[in-house]
């Protein structure tokens, strides 16, 4: 097995990811054959076609979606032990989500939208750390508004403050700019490498631009991930597939 | 620490507004109000009843006994162990207007008046003008006083003050009487009350050997006695007297068993409109969480387990439904009182209003269990809901199976729902019947739903785009076709059901009595009576004998050697062992007799006693041809070989007995004739005349005037079960309304995209017009099917009665059904294609 040459401890590590899924027409294999490894404070970008699997490969490294086969271990957690709800209390700690469209939940305020991560960590200063985060995003002044009552870019600005709150060690954005357009993509980008150092992210975008901003960028292409030349380390270093 | 965390994002889930909980609210309210609503006026009557016992009863403790008075020793028994003894008869006779004016037949009764022992032992008799009962029933300037209710004085025309034939003699209406303080109104009376005193009785000549009375002898006791105490010694006192001895405890049974009765129908009936409320709370449980999914997914994404996603919203439905049972039950607390000012003077007895906790408590075990049972699938299936869907923007569709756990749970919530409603009322038999036929109801719509959508989806798609997109429409996932056929089917089979009961009722009373019921019923002609009887009838134009035999009374001492007190009174034919009852005998079998088992006797026939049983005596009772019978018969046991079993119909008016004994055994005991008689309309009152004239002990009852008691007490209940049957309507509606508004932003899209397609609003409205008749003709069908097994069940087996199918009533409640969603189901459309097309895009 290729190994990445990046140094340090390994945060995410998937194994020969198959993933099929039965459909009306038949078994469809989204994932076939995924390896890869990302370590600590890494950023990775991942290109490529639309349904060629990268949402899946996302889903599959938060514990949302379980692999037909194959071994995923993220924070040292190997996630094929885990039932539902011990995902769900690893998401908790471990894993921050940014979607592309926003998901904020509308009966809440942008205050307490922040707030749930801790909220449901059981954190008794979630929305006094809540208030920092939406401060570090440029919305003390929203705190009270609802998603309906704020701008896309305002939403997503949002949702990254509660992505980060908690700071889990894995932040995993699906196409945050994809609803956006340039200009505030460009601004929520900028938000998102600036808010922490440490930043260890898997970013899914169509943006070769956005891609580069990465540490490494892979491509995904039919269920298997390929080496491609944007990013800013080289293309050699990524660990691909070898099925 | 997680149960605040839930309670929480619930409060802040539900600030949002109770859009979406609306129908639930309405269906919840109104199912609990009709439960406890019923409860509460049961309660009401029957706290009124028991209240007031001793002022119904008259007395402490009460011997009764029909037809003869009882011993002298007898009589000095009670007196003796009572403080007081006063006897009250009441019959059934001819009260006329002197020099051949009007008559009518009245409710006769005559009372003790003098010292402890007047009438009434316990409450008050009010008399307008106000003067002492006493006083207003005395001898007079030789004139015997009487009182009368308002309907007597209409009836004949007369004021106080005015004189009245009654038997042999005259007495005067010195008031009128307002108030009886032991009449129980609204139960069978032929006829106004007329009052006199026990001389007054005596000397009208009116009692006669076997006349039909009722002697009440009705006692005082110290206030310390103790009834169970007297009771026995009576008992040990007059072993085999076959009186029946009635006290404070055991006060109006009937009317307790009427109540009852009635009140576990209508908690039937509002348990039916909260099962149908149910579906409601179903779907919108389920609407509300759908709208609610990408919320769920997000939560899960953030960390949050499957069971705090499940107590969030069991939280939030939780405190919805307590505020829907709470409402449902300040409505319900408060019906009595509203329903009270409407039926005023149809209910037997005074109602007690009040609040009465244990219906309340009930209706709420219903309303709680209710919403629990029917929101715990949607909520199981929202803790499934798969989070990874938030990637692919396609939230909902496939959710997975609720844990084997939750579905346990719905399990024990049902059962917990059936217990409840078989252990609130006394009638079990009645319940089962109800909760199967509910669940297999409710199945039959659900099979149907499914498979109406499987074959739809099955059908070649039609060219013609109306009918495909109606089609489409139908099938396609989250489309509302199974909550409105099982909402809008459940509710149309209880209207069919009742429309075709109420249908077969009303044909059996008032199309078919009449062509063959005669004119009048004759009672208490004595035997040396018969030869005038039969010549004054003869001579009467068209006057004719239909019917006369001879009547006598006693009871079943014995059952196939078993004592009959051991047969339970309040099971089915209870009533045959405990009652006291009429008999006949007869050489020959009347025309048209049915003998279900064994042979007549013969003509001459003068061996050893034997009886003709009643077909459904023996079935309830378990008697057979050969077994024996043991009567007391004034005093006299008879025992008697059961030589054959009868059918009767009792709704043909004609004199049926349940026992007929054979010749030889009740010649020589004591015993009255009854007769019926026809004559033409235009020679009836002269019939009657002549024979009060001949005969005036001989009582007339009018058959039309007991047609038009019988319709009048039907009437009241039918427009009862009507009115708890609108409840039930009125939630079927609710949950149609809801189950279609839930499709309405799916229609409002739809629509929309039709129109920017190019498809005018007419073009729309035809295809939702074929898929509102689709589906309302289709489940009309089934209800129609269902309703009509139902009735049929209930008339056969609950009410005896013939049963016929009515195409009118089924036809026309079905094809309300149809309109009524049609109607709901355009509204809705109506408001979808007016919507601007590009502002739905924009949001879209």
């Amino acid at each position: 097995m290729d190994m990445a040459s990046v140094s340090g401890e390994t945060l995410v590590d998937l194994q020969d990811l198959h993933l099929t899924l039965d459909s009306g027409a038949g078994a469809v294999n989204i994932l076939r054959g995924v390896d890869l490894q990302i370590t600590r404070g890494e950023t990775l970008g991942v290109v490529g076609p639309s349904g060629s699997g990268k949402s899946t490969m996302l889903a599959v490294t938060a514990g949302l979606e379980r692999p037909s086969s194959g071994h995923v271990n993220v924070a040292g957690k190997d996630l094929g032990l885990l039932n539902e709800d011990q995902l769900a209390l690893f998401r908790r700690k471990h894993v921050g989500i940014v979607f592309q469209s926003f998901h904020l939940i509308p009966t809440m305020t942008a205050h307490e939208n922040v707030a749930v991560p801790l909220e449901l960590a059981g954190d008794p200063d979630a929305f006094e750390r809540a208030r920092e985060s939406l401060a570090d995003v440029g919305l003390s002044d929203r705190l009270t508004h609802y998603p309906t009552q704020l701008s896309g870019g305002e939403q997503q600005r949002v949702a990254l403050a509660r992505a980060f709150v908690g700071e889990p060690d894995l932040i995993l954005a699906d196409e945050p700019t994809g609803n956006l357009d340039s200009e505030t993509g460009a601004a929520i980008i900028d938000l998102m490498f600036g808010i922490r150092r440490d930043l260890t992210l898997m970013l899914i975008t169509h943006d070769d631009q956005v891609a580069t901003r990465c540490d490494r960028v892979v491509r995904m292409a039919d269920g298997k991930l390929e080496p491609t030349a944007l990013g800013q380390t080289p293309a050699a270093d990524v660990s691909l597939a070898a099925s | 620490m997680a149960l605040p965390l839930s309670v929480r994002f619930a409060w802040r889930d539900l600030r949002g507004g109770l859009k979406g909980f609306r129908i639930f609210l309405a269906c919840l309210t109104l199912g609990v109000t009709a439960i406890a609503g019923v409860g509460s006026l049961g309660s009401a009557i029957r706290a009124g009843i028991d209240n007031n016992a001793r002022n119904l009863l008259g007395a402490d403790v009460e011997v009764r006994l029909s037809s003869r008075a009882a011993t002298a020793d007898q009589v000095t028994w009670m007196a003796d162990n009572s403080q007081a003894l006063s006897l009250v008869r009441n019959l059934r006779t001819m009260a006329r207007v002197p020099d051949g004016g009007s008559q009518t037949l009245v409710e006769l009764k005559a009372v003790a008046t003098s010292g402890a022992a007047a009438y009434p032992l316990y409450g008050q008799v009010t008399l307008d003008p106000p003067m002492p009962l006493a006083a207003a029933l005395a001898d007079q300037n030789g004139l015997k006083g009487a009182v009368a209710e308002p309907a007597l004085l209409a009836r004949l025309g007369v004021k106080v003050g005015d004189k009245l034939d009654l038997g042999k003699i005259q007495v005067v209406l010195r008031a009128v009487l307002v108030t009886e303080p032991d009449r129980v109104s609204g139960t069978f009376a032929l006829g106004p009350r007329l009052m006199i005193n026990n001389q007054t009785l005596d000397a009208a000549g009116l009692i006669q050997q076997g006349s039909l009375v009722r002697h009440k002898y009705r006692m005082r006791l110290a206030p310390e006695a103790d009834l169970e105490l007297w009771r026995k010694k009576i008992d040990t006192a007059w072993p085999d007297t076959a009186w029946r001895i009635g006290d404070v405890k055991t006060a109006q049974p009937s009317v307790k068993r009427f109540v009852d009765r009635l009140g576990l129908f209508l908690t039937l009936v509002g348990l039916t409109a909260l099962i149908i409320g149910g579906v409601g709370v179903g779907n919108a449980v389920q609407a509300y969480l759908a709208g609610r999914t990408e919320t769920i997914a997000t939560l899960k994404c953030l960390g949050a387990e499957g069971a705090m996603i499940f107590r969030i919203y069991l939280i939030e439905i939780g405190l919805l439904a307590v505020l829907g049972i709470a409402g449902g039950l300040v409505l319900g607390a408060a019906l009595p009182m509203i329903a009270l000012g409407v039926l005023e003077g149809q209910l037997p007895v005074a109602a007690d209003i009040s609040v009465y906790p244990v219906p309340l408590v009930r209706a709420a075990a219903f309303g709680v269990l209710t919403a629990f049972a029917f929101a715990l699938w949607p909520l199981a299936r929202a803790r499934e809901v798969p989070a990874a869907g938030l990637f692919r923007d396609i939230i909902g569709g496939e959710c997975r199976w609720p844990p084997l756990r939750d579905i346990l749970l719905l399990a024990i919530s049902a059962a917990l729902l059936i217990l409840l409603a078989l252990t609130s009322g006394d009638n079990a038999r009645l319940a089962q019947w109800f909760i199967g036929a509910s669940v297999a109801s409710l199945l039959a719509f659900w099979i149907l739903a499914r498979g109406l959508i499987m074959l739809l989806a099955r059908l070649p798609r039609p060219r013609k785009p109306g009918l495909r997109l109606a089609l489409s429409n139908l099938v396609r996932p989250g489309a509302p076709t199974a909550g409105v056929v099982i909402s809008m089917g459940a509710g149309l089979t209880v209207l069919v059901t009742i429309a075709l009961i109420e249908g077969n009722l009303n044909r059996q009373v008032q199309s078919r009595i009449p062509d063959r019921a005669p004119s009048f019923f004759f009672i208490d002609i004595q035997p040396d009576q018969v030869p005038l009887f039969d010549a004054t009838v003869a001579a009467i134009e068209g006057g004719e004998l239909v019917q006369r035999v001879p009547m006598l009374r006693g009871r079943v001492a014995m059952i196939k050697g078993e004592s009959a007190d051991t047969f339970p009174a309040e099971k089915d034919g209870g009533w045959f062992a405990h009652n006291e009852l009429a008999f006949s005998y007869m050489a020959e079998m009347p025309t048209k007799t049915v003998l279900t088992d064994g042979v007549w006797w013969p003509k001459d026939y003068q061996g050893p006693p034997l009886i003709s049983l009643g077909a459904h005596v023996g079935e309830n009772l378990n008697i057979k041809v050969d077994d024996t019978v043991t009567f007391n018969i004034l005093g006299r046991k008879m025992q008697a070989r059961v030589a054959n079993l009868r059918k009767i119909d009792w709704t043909t008016m004609q004199l049926n007995f349940s026992v007929v004994f054979a010749p030889g055994a009740l010649e020589g005991a004591p015993q009255v004739h009854i007769a019926t008689v026809s004559a033409p309309k235009a020679h009836e009152t002269a019939l009657q005349k002549a024979l009060s004239k001949a005969l005036p002990n001989v009582s007339a009852i009018r058959v039309g005037d007991v047609l038009d008691t019988v319709t009048a007490m039907f009437d009241r209940i039918s427009s009862a079960i009507r009115a708890s049957a609108a409840v039930t309507v009125i939630a079927g509606i609710l949950v149609l309304a809801g189950a279609l508004a839930a499709g309405h932003s799916r229609r409002v899209y739809d629509s929309v995209i039709l129109k920017v397609l190019g498809a005018t609003r007419r073009d729309v409205a035809r295809a939702y017009l074929i898929e509102y008749a689709l589906l309302g003709g289709s489940t009309a069908l089934l209800a129609t099917l269902v309703g009509t097994i139902a009735a049929w069940t209930v008339m056969t087996f609950f009410m005896a009665g013939e049963w016929v199918f009515l195409p009118l009533a089924a036809g026309l409640t079905a094809g309300g059904g149809i309109i009524l969603t049609i109607a709901l189901g355009f509204i809705g459309t109506w408001r979808a294609l007016g919507q601007k097309a590009a502002t739905v895009l924009r949001h879209v």
